[in-house]
């Protein structure tokens, strides 16, 4: 294997760890603070997308503006979602509130059937223009650059936020204890709202980075969530940067056992790797075991 | 020690099979056998999810097992049905016994992801190889015998094996097995504490799940005639993971109402054409959203409700020992 395979390789696999790491920590946020696995992360991405692409697109506004009324459409049908279907009837555990994500999950993919699949795969324009940059003989394409730079500002704002703000720092604390987060006086059903919001705008995103490179279908964001799952548990949940390591590692692994060992072997080999990586580290690579008490 | 009530409740279901069998022929029949192996395969999923509660997102793996372990035997080495699906189920066995080992370190959120990639892995694995038929998968030379007895034979073995998951399933979760499997659930910190060897129920557990599973998926490839990697794959896991929910999870009768809800439900709405998979999807998060405790909780409330204070403790005495 020569050089410049292995680079084009690992290239492609940070920019596909790069969707996996930002959808985990979509997934790993909303787990941590309401305790629900989001099957229904990827599918709201991809309703986002059809709906930013037959509609949004069309009104006569700039580029950035329609980027902006995107965000605010996912963000929006994000909070809709928390507030009619998982803050209804509280009492409900854990378990009964993902197995409702999953029930969200067969809705949005039957809808989105519904009105589009008649006419899929839709194409949609790429946020960049096609074209490659020449770095020392490598050539980048413009897309993978413009994925990379989205990716390390979210992460970076995501940081800001966890670190800097309020709503961040409740949102950490809700997501340590609940229970002590409200007794400190947070507003625990707020922050979740915000949570959802910002894990509908983050997945709505990725969901338009994927769109332009395969085709927007309604099968769009199938492949990416489960990926997404795993780089969230090999990161650990309890750690955002480790699901962002998690999603970079895994991505990485993929491609060079696309290209190494076989691509229709890809995703088995993947999956060997986290069952190895939990056999040994059950919280994940990067979190420390903590003991837990009666 | 059998309980008059099973007693009761297996005599009432042969007598249903009885009436059932003298009304209803050819396709409503199929549905019907359909909707029992779902059932057989959703009792097995309930002894790890309902009564463990270890997060199993892969039991449309086990059924593959079955699915294709059946097909295998038959069409390569030349195993007569029976031997074939018993093969196939015991193979499981072994292979549930695998899959649970990542639980005895992990719970929750990082089982479910894990047992849903063995799902995928399997379905992936089985769609690559052309020793199982490649994305086509294998079909089974089984006409003659979905044709025995006026096309009753598989009917009646569905109901049987059905019935036998019923049965296992009660004694299970009646002995010292399910009382573990309950506590695990509970705490496992203060089960262990207790002296319950968590390893060992828990891959009890997970291969008698394996075990009903394949049972299931063995009979679904003999009834429908092929072992195809697309009907086994993720969608079934989430598929029996919602009939488990649906029917209500750590319910001993709950599979079979989960069941009847996933076959019947698309059956039902069928003339709606395009719209019924939205009619499902919106009648599945109603129920999983206004009846946490499924449909057979429902019931049970209902029926609290509707008998006196007296029935009210006899019922909840009964049925605290299931929950």
């Amino acid at each position: 294997m020569n050089f410049d395979l292995a680079l084009a390789t690992g290239v492609a696999g940070i920019v596909g760890g790069a969707y996996y790491a930002l959808l985990g920590l979509a997934i790993a946020l909303i787990y941590r603070t309401t305790a629900v696995a989001n099957f229904a992360q990827g599918e709201l991405g991809t309703l986002s997308t059809f709906l930013v692409v037959l509609y949004v697109t069309r009104l006569p506004l700039g580029p950035t503006v329609q980027l902006a009324v995107s965000v605010l459409i996912a963000a929006g049908i994000s909070a809709f979602v928390y507030i009619a279907l998982l803050r209804a009837r509280r009492g409900a555990d854990a378990l009964n509130l993902t197995v409702r994500t999953l029930g969200l999950y067969t809705l949005i993919h039957a809808v989105t059937l519904y009105f589009w699949g008649a006419n899929e795969p839709y194409t949609m324009a790429g946020l960049f223009a096609a074209g490659n940059i020449d770095i020392a003989g490598f050539a980048l394409a413009y897309d993978q650059i413009g994925t990379l730079v989205i990716a390390g500002v979210l992460g970076l704002a995501l940081f800001a936020l966890f670190r800097f703000t309020r709503v961040g720092l409740s949102m950490r604390s809700v997501a340590m204890n609940p229970e002590v987060a409200s007794l400190l006086g947070i507003n625990v059903d707020r922050v979740a709202l915000v949570v959802w919001m910002i894990a509908g705008a983050i997945g709505a995103l990725v969901a338009m980075l994927i769109a332009p490179v395969s085709f927007l279908g309604t099968g769009l964001m199938q492949p990416y969530i489960l990926k997404a799952f795993t780089a969230a548990v090999l990161g650990g949940l309890n750690s955002f940067p480790g699901v962002v390591l998690g999603g970079l590692l895994l991505g990485l692994v993929e491609s060079f056992a696309a290209t190494w060992v076989s691509i229709t072997l890809r995703e088995p080999f993947t999956f060997a790797i986290l069952l190895l990586v939990l056999l040994f580290k059950p919280a994940g690579l990067f979190v420390r075991q903590h003991a837990s008490r009666v | 020690m059998i309980p008059r009530r099973g007693i009761l409740a297996v005599l009432a279901a042969l007598v249903a099979l009885f009436v059932v069998d003298l009304f209803v022929g050819g396709y409503p029949r199929y549905i019907l056998t359909l909707w029992l192996i779902y059932s057989l395969s959703a009792l097995g999923l309930n002894l790890v999810m309902g009564f463990g509660r270890l997060y199993s997102l892969g039991h449309g793996g086990f059924m593959l097992v079955g699915a294709y372990g059946t097909a295998v035997a038959m069409n390569h080495w030349g195993f007569p049905a029976p031997l074939a699906i018993a093969f196939a189920a015991a193979f499981a066995a072994i292979v549930g016994v695998f899959v649970g080992l990542p639980a005895i370190r992990l719970r929750h959120f990082s089982l479910a992801i894990v047992t849903f990639a063995f799902g995928i892995t399997l379905f992936q694995l089985v769609k690559s190889f052309a020793y199982t038929g490649g994305p086509l998968g294998m079909f089974l030379n089984v006409t003659g015998l979905q044709a025995l007895w006026q096309g009753r034979l598989l009917w009646y073995a569905a109901a049987l094996l059905a019935l036998l998951g019923l049965a296992m399933s009660y004694s299970v979760t009646s002995s010292r097995t399910g009382r573990a499997l309950r506590m695990i659930a509970a705490n496992e910190t203060v089960a262990r504490s207790f002296g319950i060897h968590l390893t060992f129920y828990k891959l009890t557990a997970f291969a008698l799940a394996a075990l009903l599973g394949a049972l299931a998926g063995g009979m679904h490839a003999l009834v429908t005639g092929i072992a195809a990697p697309d009907t086994y794959g993720p969608d079934l896991s989430i598929l029996m993971f919602a009939a488990v929910m649906i029917g209500g999870q750590g319910r001993l009768f709950g599979p079979f109402l989960g069941a009847a809800f996933v076959v019947a439900i698309p059956e039902l709405t069928q003339g709606a054409g395009a719209l019924a998979q939205i009619i499902y999807a919106v009648l599945f998060i109603a129920v999983v959203t206004l009846l946490p405790g499924g449909l057979l909780g429902m019931l049970e409330t209902g029926w609290r409700r509707a008998s006196g204070p007296l029935v009210r403790t006899a019922v909840a005495g009964r049925e605290g020992t299931l929950q």
